[in-house]
């Protein structure tokens, strides 16, 4: 039965190749598509290693006004804070604040390794405003003078620069030509948390007594049921010291609100885009085997007349699809295993490895609902009616 | 062998109605050799088809070896294909895509008759047609009455006791046509099969034991030879 199965189907070498070739691209559209919804997925649903509830985020643009105006009007400010009795935490940093439109980045690494990394500076109360997670190591202290500085790294740099040992200790140049020690390092840590893939960062600290170095923005955590009136007293109380600067309080969960909008907007655009191909994957798969079963009707009625039973036309069918599929499946997972090789996406070999297991399981589950319906119809037929197909 | 009871077989298309078979009565004993004229479109087609259980009739009840088979389900229906009917038709209907041999073993896939057995029956049952010489050509590199008798060594080789032939000969010349007559004879009287034959050549009727004269869906009157292997 097998292997007159597979003479039939070396015989048909010519209308099975069709079949062979959609089943092939379908497999690679599947893939591909499958490897960019995976690793979306993947990305939001693993933790981003900040907690951003009750956190906002303080802006601060002094319109031009040079440091040494504004040192003492920062002095002030977090004087203020110091005194606010709903603030839990609070720390000055740059302006790439979490979920914000700023980037920082350059390289950093060894003698041997540089990585383009996004990089921080904050205060050492910027750990329990974020409450970030510690891998490793200990995060950095107020006062902390030592030379070389102290820098705390997170998991995905230190796999980048120092793969299966610790960090602890190793000293890093950045392309400023500062070198730093590492004292610690943070888990998970990315800027726009689970709306983005995960990216090498690091952390040094603003040294506060340097009236050249003057922080963008503040992060405040506020406490759990703080009574809302809180935020125009704030405002009101540093608008009264800044003077001329523009200032705005923006929640974090407000600032990821409108990063994600961004985010979302091409991930629809894809989801619609794949949603449409693989619609069009099953209509071709459709097409081309309700034409390939149509055509054989007579051999059926041979079969059927020769005593195969409805049920053993069926499977026959179904089985000879399941070849096919399995060849052209094959060819696309050998296709596929190039990906991650030549780096083709970008992304981490696990993902393409989920993307092909789904794609795999797709293609069978699309073959199998498209050739069940016509190899039913087929079986079905009386076999007079079969033979009279020619 | 056969027993039809008020057959009947209509044929509903969406605008009409066509009765193909009306109250058919028929009897077919063992080892029988009974061939049907008739104009073209009377119902002869249709007659053997619903006696090889090819299609449902609409009416009646069908009886083999005192069986009563119209009302079984497709697994029973296959399995008497299978083992007690052997088919002939006008185009031959060999699955193209695949040899000779191949061709004539199709019975014995359904029977789970081993490789080595199978090869075995259909080999024997070639060398009783006459063609043990051509087993690896395939059906289009065969001429019209090579065709044909690989088409009876394929009806053969499960050992019916039934065949069903519709115009086996249509297709032919009288000399092909002769010949695979003789073959049909020869299965009848040294085998003991029993067949039931549609013919439009009247001197091959002559050859069988009983003509079965059918007009519109109907028999109309049967005439009885003594048969003879030319
Ligand atoms: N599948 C079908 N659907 C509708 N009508 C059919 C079908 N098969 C046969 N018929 C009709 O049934 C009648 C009998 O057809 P059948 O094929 O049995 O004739 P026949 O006697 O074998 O003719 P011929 O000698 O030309 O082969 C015809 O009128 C035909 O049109
Ligand atoms: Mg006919």
């Amino acid at each position: 039965m097998l292997t007159q199965l597979f003479k039939i189907m070396w015989r048909r070498k010519g209308s099975n190749f069709l079949l062979l070739t959609e089943i092939f691209f379908s497999f690679l559209v599947l893939f591909a598509t499958g490897t960019l919804i995976t690793e979306g997925l993947i990305n939001y649903f693993s933790p981003q290693g900040f907690d951003h509830t009750d956190v906002y985020d303080v802006r601060i643009n002094r319109q031009g006004e040079g440091n040494p105006e504004s040192f003492p009007k920062m002095q002030q400010i977090d004087q203020v804070l110091k005194g606010f009795p709903e603030i839990s935490n609070y720390s000055f940093t740059d302006v790439n604040t979490p979920f914000s439109f700023n980037i920082m980045d350059g390289s950093i690494g060894t003698e041997e390794q540089q990585v383009r990394s996004y990089n921080y500076r904050v205060e050492p109360a910027y750990l329990e405003t974020l409450d970030l997670e510690m891998a490793e190591g200990s995060w950095f202290q107020k006062g902390d003078v030592r030379i070389p500085k102290p820098v705390v790294i997170n998991e995905h740099l230190r796999d980048k620069l120092f793969p299966g040992e610790s960090a602890l200790g190793k000293r890093i140049k950045s392309d400023g030509g500062t070198e730093y020690q590492v004292t610690g390092v943070v888990k998970h840590f990315r800027q726009d948390g689970n709306l983005t893939a995960p990216e090498s960062s690091y952390f040094v600290m603003y040294n506060d007594k340097d009236t050249a170095d003057i922080a963008g923005n503040i992060l405040l955590e506020i406490k759990a049921g703080a009574h809302p009136a809180w935020q125009q007293n704030l405002i009101d109380q540093l608008q009264e010291i800044g003077g001329s600067w523009s200032i705005d309080l923006v929640p974090l969960t407000e600032a990821r609100a409108s990063k994600a909008k961004i985010k979302v907007i091409p991930a629809i655009a894809l989801a619609v885009v794949c949603g449409f191909l693989i619609f069009n994957v099953a209509l071709g798969l459709f097409g081309v085997l309700y034409y390939n079963i149509n055509k054989r009707y007579s051999e059926i009625g041979i079969r059927r007349a020769l005593g195969a039973t409805a049920t053993a036309v069926r499977r026959q069918m179904l089985g000879e699809v399941l070849v096919m599929a399995t060849l052209g499946v094959s060819l696309g997972v050998l296709l596929a295993l190039q990906f991650p090789l030549l780096g083709v996406m970008n992304v981490e070999t696990y993902i393409y490895l989920i993307a092909n297991a789904a794609a795999l399981l797709l293609i069978y589950l699309l073959v199998a609902l498209c050739a069940w319906f016509p190899s039913k119809q087929a079986a079905q037929i009386e076999p007079a009616i079969a033979l009279h197909y020619d | 062998m056969i027993l039809l009871s008020n057959i009947e077989k209509v044929y509903r298309t969406s605008s009409i109605q066509t009765l193909a078979l009306r109250n058919v009565n028929l009897a077919v004993a063992k080892g029988e050799f009974l061939s049907i004229m008739g104009p073209s479109g009377c119902g002869k087609s249709t007659l053997l088809n619903i006696m090889g259980l090819l299609d449902a009739p609409s009416g009646g009840t069908i009886k083999l070896d005192g069986q009563t088979v119209s009302n079984l389900p497709d697994q029973k229906l296959a399995k008497i294909r299978n083992e007690k009917l052997g088919f002939i038709f006008q185009s031959y209907h060999l699955i193209t895509d695949l040899n000779v041999i191949d061709n004539v073993e199709l019975p014995l896939i359904y029977r789970n008759v081993s490789a080595s057995e199978r090869k075995k029956r259909a080999m024997e049952a070639l060398e009783k047609v006459g063609l043990s010489a051509r087993t690896k050509h395939y059906p289009n590199q065969l001429s019209g009455g090579q065709r044909q008798r690989v088409a009876i060594a394929r009806a053969i080789v499960g050992r019916p006791e039934v065949i069903l032939a519709d115009e086996p000969t249509g297709n032919l010349d009288s000399v092909m046509g002769d010949e695979v007559m003789n073959i049909l004879l020869q299965l009848n009287q040294q085998d003991g099969t029993t067949i039931v034959m549609v013919t439009h050549d009247e001197a091959q009727a002559l050859r069988t034991q009983r003509l079965l004269r059918f007009f519109d869906g109907q028999p109309v009157n049967t005439e009885s030879y003594a048969t003879q292997l030319s």
